[in-house]
Parts: C-alpha cells; sequence; structure tokens
C-alpha cells in the first residue's frame, strides 16, 4: 500500500476530458460515475449504466468494430476487479482506439464504502502493464490525467489509466432513460457517424432484403 | 469435431452473415476454433472468461458487428450474469453456440450436472435455443438464428450435440 491518498475528483477529470471528445463512444460504469457522465457530457455516443465488470469487455468489442473511433471505458476498482481477466484479453488484442479509465476510489463506495483490493495491496496499473498492456499508468492529479488521456486518445492503446479518486461525488441527478432507450439512442448515433447500419428489424433471409 | 465438419460450419457461419467470432478452447470444438482464428471473414477476440465474451460481443453488435461466440456447455453458466445484466437488460443480441455435455450418453462424471442444468438455464433467460444433432441442420438453424437476432434483440443459443462436436 502506498499510503497515498486521493485528492482529484472523479468528476474533475471528467470536466478535464469534456473539450477533447468529438465522436468518441463512451461507457460508464454503474451508479454515480454514469450520473456524473451524463452531468459533464450528455451525449447520445454514450452508454451508460453498464453492469460491474462488463465496461471494459463491452469497450473492447466496440474498440474492434468501430476501428476508425476512440473508444473510452469509464470504468471503476470494483468493476474492473470484479472481471480482471479482461486485462490479459486486452493485452493480447490489438486495439489501438481502447482506453479504459478505472476511476479508482479504493471502495465499493456506492454500495457502503468498504475497500476494494485496491485499497490494500492491489495495483491494477501493474495488473495491467503485467497483462501486456503497453500503456498502463497510475495518475493522482488532473494534470497527471490528462497527459495520459492525451497520450491514450492519440492511438496509443490499449491504454489503462488508473485515476486515483476521493469517494467524493457532486449532487448531479442521474439521466432519465432507462437500459433500452440508451441502446437504440446510442445505435442510432453509431448509424448516423459511421455510416453502417445496425439495427436490421426483420430483413434478414427477405427475398432481395441483403 | 472434425476438421473438416470445422470448415464447413465456419462457411455456414459466414453464410448466415455473421462476422464477429469470441472463443474460449473446449474440447470437442476446438477444431472449430482454430477454423475460426484462420479464417479472414471474421474479426476473433480470445478470452479466459465467457462472461467477458458475452459482453464483448455485445459491444461488438452495438458497433455494427454480428457476434457469436464458440463455448463449451459450462461456458453458459459463466456469462450468464453479462447475458441478464448487458444484453437483456439493454437489448443486445448475440449468438451462443456451444458444445452439449451432459446430454443423454455423456461419459464424464464431471459433465453431466452443468449440461443437463443448460436447457432450463436458457429457458429461464428467455434464450430461444436450438439442439441439432447434423451438421447439415446447421444451415437453417443459422441463419434463423440470426433472423432471432435481428427482429428479437436478444441473444439466441444453437446447442451442438455431440454427434456434430465430437470426432
Amino acid at each position: 500500500m502506498s499510503g497515498q491518498v486521493p485528492t482529484m475528483r472523479r468528476y474533475d477529470c471528467m470536466v478535464a476530458l469534456a473539450p477533447l471528445i468529438t465522436d468518441h463512444l463512451i461507457v460508464g460504469n454503474v451508479a454515480r460515475t454514469s450520473f456524473e457522465l451524463h452531468a459533464v457530457m450528455p451525449r447520445e455516443g454514450n452508454i451508460y449504466t453498464m453492469g460491474m465488470g462488463l465496461v471494459t469487455p463491452l469497450c473492447l468489442g466496440l474498440a474492434l468494430a468501430q476501428p476508425e473511433r476512440q473508444v473510452i471505458a469509464f470504468d471503476g476498482d470494483g468493476s474492473m476487479l470484479l472481471n480482471v481477466g479482461v486485462l490479459a484479453t486486452m493485452g493480447n488484442t490489438p486495439a489501438p482506439n481502447l482506453t479504459s479509465i478505472v476511476f479508482d476510489n479504493q471502495s465499493y463506495a456506492s454500495t457502503g464504502g468498504l475497500p476494494t483490493a485496491s485499497g490494500g495491496e492491489t495495483d491494477i496499473a501493474g495488473m495491467a502493464r503485467a497483462a501486456g498492456i503497453g500503456h498502463a499508468v497510475t495518475v493522482w492529479t488532473v494534470e497527471e490525467f490528462m497527459v495520459a488521456a492525451r497520450h491514450a486518445l492519440a492511438g496509443n492503446g490499449p491504454s489503462v489509466i488508473v485515476a486515483k479518486v476521493t469517494k467524493e461525488s457532486p449532487d448531479v441527478a442521474p439521466k432519465l432513460m432507462d437500459g433500452r432507450e440508451n441502446k437504440y439512442r446510442f445505435v442510432r448515433y453509431v448509424e448516423e457517424t459511421s455510416g453502417q447500419t445496425v439495427l436490421k428489424p426483420s430483413i434478414v433471409g427477405r427475398k432481395g432484403a441483403e | 469435431m472434425t476438421p473438416a465438419n470445422a470448415i464447413i460450419v465456419t462457411d455456414l457461419l459466414k453464410a448466415a452473415g455473421f462476422n464477429f467470432a469470441v472463443t474460449l478452447p473446449a474440447t470437442q470444438v476446438h477444431t472449430l476454433q482454430t477454423s475460426l482464428i484462420e479464417s479472414p471473414d471474421f474479426t476473433h477476440v480470445a478470452v479466459s472468461n465467457e462472461g467477458e465474451g458475452a459482453a464483448i460481443c455485445a459491444g461488438a453488435w452495438l458497433g455494427g458487428k454480428t457476434p457469436f461466440m464458440v463455448i463449451e456447455t459450462s461456458g453458459i453458466l459463466v456469462a450468464t450474469y453479462a447475458l441478464l445484466r448487458c444484453h437483456a437488460t439493454f437489448g443486445i443480441p448475440t449468438m451462443i453456440l456451444s458444445t452439449y455435455r451432459g446430454e443423454l450418453g455423456e461419459q464424464e462424471w464431471y459433465a453431466v450436472h452443468t449440461g443437463a442444468a443448460i436447457p432450463g438455464l436458457l429457458a429461464a433467460l428467455r434464450i430461444p435455443s436450438r439442439i441439432v444433432s447434423e451438421v447439415d441442420e446447421l444451415k437453417t438453424s443459422l441463419v434463423e438464428a440470426r433472423r432471432s437476432m435481428d427482429t428479437s434483440l436478444h441473444p439466441v443459443s444453437i446447442i451442438m450435440s455431440g454427434r456434430i462436436t465430437k470426432g
């Protein structure tokens, strides 16, 4: 354990990152990470409230399917540790357009605040490097965070940025949208910005449809 | 699965419109998995956990791919959380192409109970599934699985009997 105490807020990292976001695809973790994502940069290209352990894997699939644009996971320490094998998959899968930002408040902050392993001896960025991910860093200030983010978003991924943040979260409202509506809006955004067709209801197999 | 059947199934998957493959090695389908890895027609990801694999497939679908997983029977158990929390919750399709360990005639004691639970588990997950016993049946089943993915926006499953996967 380093003994160093986080002082930056997840929200401030998002505010600093927002001016860099154009046609990026962003997937947010459960609870306040997604509330803050929606408050700072409400966009059609965001998926909110993805399940624990599924955020970074989903982004890996997105990055491979959309190789021409950057994909960002707004993950958390508890979520990453739930499905930590994805680091090995990232380390062995070429996805230069994938950045996983692990907002590491060293606790299960949304469910009572008990510590995660990263609040003890576990170094998530070290695990990522050992898994073969070339750009995996731990940052403690917004300035360090932005240096790492600019490098990652220049196509130097797959990247893992472990941002050590406080448990503090500003009082922002959750978005009023369920996963189904979120999915449709996101997919329409992907279609409009990529020229691809994702939704193909009732056409497969019909004569002349394909 | 024989190498010859592995090539046939690979071609059927391509013909049905699938183009994104996730695999985790399994005894009876490693030849198929090798064929998919070597094929230029599929984006392939090797995973270490079927739940992770299911989430990768979900992301691939959101990005415009038509994804499927080739996994062993017990992998469906591992993928259950992702299939509910991600696919069912958001309405995202994926095709699960699995072996059927534990079916009638199973020779390994450790495979019996996981396999026996699979049809009921898929029903509980409201995932349409079909047990296919002949390679020739796969052609229609894969096309229909793809059609169901597009219309239902929900996972589908094809379970390949040992009559296809052994050998």
